[in-house]
């Protein structure tokens, strides 16, 4: 019993915090984010998510950061397929969006680029396309090197949505459209 | 027959149970202090005690910040503090790039966070400070004179301070870390 108990309870909660269902954590669409985690205040479940994790929280006053493993249809990133990553942005001085493989070290593509700042992306109008492909791509591109799974993170520096952190509009988040997969 | 051997498992379920579920509180309340590898602690080991250490990139490269999933677009100078011999003077100066200073306790908890917009006259003049030290401070303050400085109390006298600015062009990245080169983290 007891075997089973601890067993259990240790697989349970690394399964929570690895897949990153958790109580702390919000989801809009394919984004998730440990909204509190950054704060003073910050909930057991986030400070223990990033224990785990080892990373440092972004915080209220700096902003706002929300990482995707998945697409809007809930496939996992696979770097040998094209997505489309489209959407207007929330409001932010300045938004970075990074590619990372599932244990949090950046991706490099065969360029060199990891990813795109805002000062750094064409825009059209306040819509926004970035490709994430291995193939070339007009437009924004981030070159992608085949090598398995994928998190895309986005994050808004300096944003008026930290004040309603609670409740960010998620339709202003990008979606993330698979184009195909080889 | 099949629901006798249920009801007979059945207290060996809810124990298992029971057991599990003691299991995952005491993980996630434990997590953060023994951990080890939390930002903070990874930092720890990393940078050099009481004065700033400039990475230069984002993780993944040479001068790789010992932390995961590390906005490679800030560039970041740690500062390891020790206030057990007096408090600590952080002096940075800031440009019209994106910049935060992040205070964390060892077990990763954020203690205080500020960013660029918190400066005067484009420098952010932080004394972190124990409580106790927090006093002795106020008690040496001219009554006729303004604090200059951004006071900012630590619970516990060990910790980092994290300094990022967002270089939003490859060509402000030599720029902001010669900024954030001249910062100061040093015991008063």
């Amino acid at each position: 019993m007891l075997a089973v108990g601890l067993t259990g309870g240790i697989a349970f909660t690394w399964t929570l915090l690895d897949r990153w269902i958790a109580p702390g954590m919000t989801r809009h669409g394919p984004w998730v984010s440990w909204l509190k985690a950054g704060a003073p205040d910050a909930d057991p479940y986030s400070l223990a998510a990033m224990a785990r994790r080892g990373e440092i929280p972004m915080t209220p006053p700096e902003g706002l950061a929300f990482f995707a493993s998945r697409d809007d249809a809930g496939s996992a990133l696979d770097t040998a397929c094209h997505y489309e990553i489209a959407g207007s942005m929330p409001p932010a001085r300045a938004w970075t969006m990074t590619l990372y493989s599932p244990d949090g070290r950046l991706r490099r593509g065969p360029s060199g680029r990891s990813g795109f700042t805002s000062a750094e992306a064409l825009h059209d109008g306040p819509r926004l396309a970035i490709q994430l492909s291995a193939a070339p791509q007009p437009g924004n591109w981030i070159p992608l090197t085949v090598d398995g799974r994928m998190v895309v993170a986005l994050r808004f520096y300096d944003t008026p949505l930290s004040a309603e952190a609670a409740a960010p509009d998620a339709g202003r988040l990008p979606s993330i459209r698979r184009v195909g997969c080889p | 027959m099949i629901r006798d051997r249920l009801f007979r498992s059945l207290p060996f379920l809810l124990g298992a149970l029971a057991i599990a579920g003691i299991v995952h509180l005491s993980i996630i309340l434990l997590m953060p202090g023994v951990a080890g590898s939390t930002a903070a602690a990874r930092l720890s080991a990393a940078a050099p005690l009481n004065r700033l250490e400039l990475f230069s990139r984002g993780s993944g490269e040479a001068s790789e910040l010992p932390f995961p999933y590390a906005d490679p677009a800030m560039v970041t100078a740690v500062c390891r503090f020790d206030l057990s011999d007096g408090p600590l003077r952080l002096r940075v100066f800031t440009t019209d790039a994106f910049l935060s200073v992040v205070v964390l306790r060892a077990d990763g908890r954020v203690q205080h966070a500020l960013t660029d917009r918190a400066a005067t006259r484009r420098q952010l003049n932080i004394m972190l400070a124990t409580p106790l030290q927090m006093r002795q401070l106020e008690s040496l303050d001219p009554d006729d004179q303004p604090v200059q400085d951004l006071r900012l109390r630590v619970a516990a006298p060990t910790g980092v301070a994290v300094i990022r600015a967002l270089a939003q062009r490859e060509a402000e990245r030599p720029g902001l870390q010669a900024l954030l080169g001249r910062a100061a983290c040093q015991q008063e």
